[in-house]
């Protein structure tokens, strides 16, 4: 797979301070101060956080609210870049002690690309983790900076370990996907600790457990389908461990951590040579045929983006991660985040804006659901605002994937009403005091937050 | 033949002696465990409209009746029956009902068209759902959304979105129940009185150049009205302008100063 390095120097960076799920980080620099590659710019005491880095040595021209590519305004450090490549001192730290390490995965500002911090993955408070997975189903992004297949899959391997050893695991798996041949080709007959593993496929009840006994190893590269979705970790925790997360619930509670590959290499990269999170790999696809991978520094603007993928014509709209479940953008001027996986560019006359009309009961969208609901149904209750009857169908179990909607013949917003059913659920249950909802609750049932 | 006769006496008397024990022991049940009821509550219940909305803050109108005489609750406090209601039910108690000022939904904002919209929204029409993407599609993130939410939420119809996408209240039909104020996602309806005439049409904390991108009739926080006034009943604070409306005289004067248009008097 063939990366392109973003070369030219953008006009500005942006680089927003709320690259995650959790506390927004306080600004560690001031208006007119210089910073250089990879110098904490960002910072916070909370441990629902993550630390924030400068991607580029420059001169920092504002800090202040602006738009991110969630779609809300988000405080962030803009920085008009010199042309240098000057950066802090980074040294390797492999030694770190397996209790520090999520202090360090904190500070080096690794985050999933879903959102959650990484170190809060692997050591959530109050609960045990005793099994890390590393989704590689999704992988547009691995190439990364790898130089061979053998590297990725070798680097992969140890960054398992790594976090193995920052959750105090004792399992670990790498989950690939079946139709992903070149990883499959990387990682087979590789050798850790001197047994040589196959990568598996798994079927019905062989699920992970299964091979960490077959293959007598505790780290095991298996395979499956791509499973697509915004909310899929449970369902994914399911189909690769067998472990049932309940509704409410997220994976950590069932004592499995879910780590992307970008955090892993990012993870890697920390501890082998230093480097901070600051740069990644994302995918840029449409207008033409062809999709391209770019290697970007973390606050590069899509305009920058857009421009070294050689469109130049009018854009219909911009569409970040993904055209089914992504956000689409109202400016150009959004950063690309530690979040952003892909962006996605059509050109006007091919933006639908299909007006939905009634449904005609045709069942297309219960068919193609991929986790068993009904989403005709669901849909009309979120439109009346029958809540408690969508919780009742179990809208939580939907995993965000926007097959209902995509094929609906009617152009009914379906995947919009189960989110809104679900944001409306959540804000009924929100304000509830405690002893009120103790039969009510809609948190996690099993005993952790 | 005999045989038959008895076997019919006796189970008459059986039957018969067991229905007038137990007519005894409900006799004195019904007397013993009497419930005191307060014949006040059913007639009050009974001039209720008897829709059970909730409006008035309670489980309905038979719970709102027994609160009226038990505990004291106002004897206004029907927002749907109004006036008459109320004047029923001090009739009942033998209370005197001043009549109180009638208030209605009133939209603090002026956006509407007036407001750039920074992205074209195809979805389901709901202020909520509009919202849940990057916090609406208007400039201003304080503004009214125009989407319709408190339409959907008035039993009674008296909302509607008019041409200028913003909602207007139909005196007629509403009841002062609340429930639209309670829907707004962005709090910009309120109650009005109808002798609070002045008002300032913008809820944006925004400072001013922010609002003067997004918006042509947004408040500024520019503090002229706060000047102008002369019963100093005008407080800028963090960029918007509020008015003291019990020491405002509707004179008129900021209306005619604020450079943005964003106070009206009706």
């Amino acid at each position: 797979m063939e990366i392109k390095k973003l070369e030219t120097l953008p006009e500005k960076v942006i680089i927003p301070l709320r690259q995650h799920r959790g506390a927004v980080c306080e600004p560690l620099v001031k208006k007119g101060d210089r910073v250089l590659i990879g110098q904490k710019i960002g910072g916070s005491a909370e441990y629902q956080s993550s630390a924030v880095h400068s991607s580029v040595c420059g001169e920092v021209i504002a800090i202040e609210e602006a738009a991110h590519p969630d779609g809300n305004k988000v405080m962030s450090v803009i920085i008009q870049p010199e042309d240098s490549n000057e950066s802090v001192a980074f040294s390797a730290c492999k030694d770190v002690k397996p209790d520090k390490l999520a202090e360090f995965i904190k500070e080096s500002g690794i985050v999933e690309h879903y959102g959650m911090p990484t170190h809060t993955v692997l050591r959530p408070k109050g609960k045990k983790i005793d099994t890390v997975l590393i989704n590689a189903t999704s992988s547009e992004w691995i190439g990364g900076t790898f130089k061979t297949p053998d590297d990725y899959a070798f680097q992969m391997i140890d960054a398992l370990k790594l976090l193995m050893k920052a959750a105090g695991a004792k399992k670990g798996a790498i989950v690939l996907r079946t139709d992903d041949k070149e990883s499959i080709d990387a990682f087979e007959g590789i050798e850790v600790d001197k047994k040589k593993l196959k990568v598996a496929p798994l079927i019905g009840s062989r699920n992970v457990g299964y091979y960490f006994n077959e293959q007598n190893s505790d780290i095991v590269i298996v395979s499956q389908e791509r499973i697509f979705g915004k909310k899929i970790l449970n369902f994914f925790t399911y189909r690769v461990t067998g472990r049932k997360v309940k509704i409410g619930c997220d994976p950590t509670d069932a004592g499995v951590a879910v780590c992307g590959i970008r955090s892993a290499k990012a993870l890697y990269d920390a501890v082998h040579e230093g480097t901070p999170f600051y740069d990644t790999v994302i995918s840029v696809e449409g207008v033409s045929n062809k999709m391209e991978y770019l290697f970007v520094r973390i606050g590069t603007t899509f305009k920058d983006v857009i421009d070294s993928y050689g469109y130049t014509g009018e854009i219909g709209k911009i569409i970040a991660n993904g055209v089914r479940t992504g956000v689409a953008q109202y400016t150009d001027q959004v950063p690309v985040t530690k979040g952003t996986t892909r962006i996605s560019i059509q050109k006007p006359e091919e933006v639908i804006r299909g007006e939905s009309i009634e449904c005609i009961h045709c069942a297309r969208c219960v068919d193609v659901c991929p986790v068993e609901l009904i989403p005709s149904r669901l849909a009309v209750m979120a439109d009346q605002g029958r809540f408690d009857e969508c919780r009742q169908i179990h809208v939580e179990n939907c995993i965000e994937c926007g097959d209902c909607a995509a094929v609906c013949p009617s152009k009914i917003h379906i995947l919009q009403l189960i989110r809104y059913a679900k944001d409306a659920i959540e804000m009924a249950y929100e304000d509830m005091p405690e002893k009120e909802s103790s039969n009510l609750k809609l948190g996690c049932g099993c005993g952790g937050e | 033949m005999s045989e038959l006769v008895t076997l019919l006496v006796q189970a008459t008397a059986i039957l018969g002696g067991l229905g007038l024990a137990v007519g005894v022991m409900l006799v004195v049940a019904s007397k013993k465990f009497k419930v005191e009821t307060n014949p006040l509550v059913d007639e009050i219940v009974e001039v209720l409209p008897g829709a059970n909305c909730g409006a008035c803050g309670y489980a309905g109108c038979a719970d709102f009746a027994e609160r009226v005489v038990n505990e004291g609750a106002p004897i206004n406090g029907c927002p749907v029956g109004g006036f008459d209601v109320a004047k029923e039910i001090g009739g009942i108690l033998g209370q005197e009902v001043v009549e109180g000022e009638e208030q209605y939904p009133f939209v603090r904002c002026n956006g509407g068209l007036n407001c750039v919209d920074r992205f074209d929204y195809v979805g389901f029409e709901d202020c909520k759902a509009v919202m849940m993407l990057s916090d609406g599609e208007k400039g201003c993130n304080y503004g009214c959304m125009g989407r319709g939410t408190c339409v959907r939420a008035c039993p009674f119809g008296a909302l509607s979105i008019g041409e200028d996408r913003l909602p207007h209240v139909n005196k007629n039909l509403c009841t002062s129940c609340g429930l639209c104020i309670a829907s707004c996602p962005n709090d910009i309806l309120v109650f009005a009185k109808e002798t609070e005439k002045v008002h300032v049409l913008c809820m944006s904390h925004d400072k001013g150049k922010a609002v003067k991108e997004s918006c042509t009739v947004g408040c500024i926080g520019c503090k002229i009205c706060e000047k102008s006034c002369p019963e100093e009943a005008i407080k800028v604070t963090n960029f918007l302008a509020e008015i003291d409306q019990e020491k405002c005289t509707a004179c008129g004067l900021c209306v005619e100063k604020c450079p943005q248009n964003s106070i009206s008097i009706r």
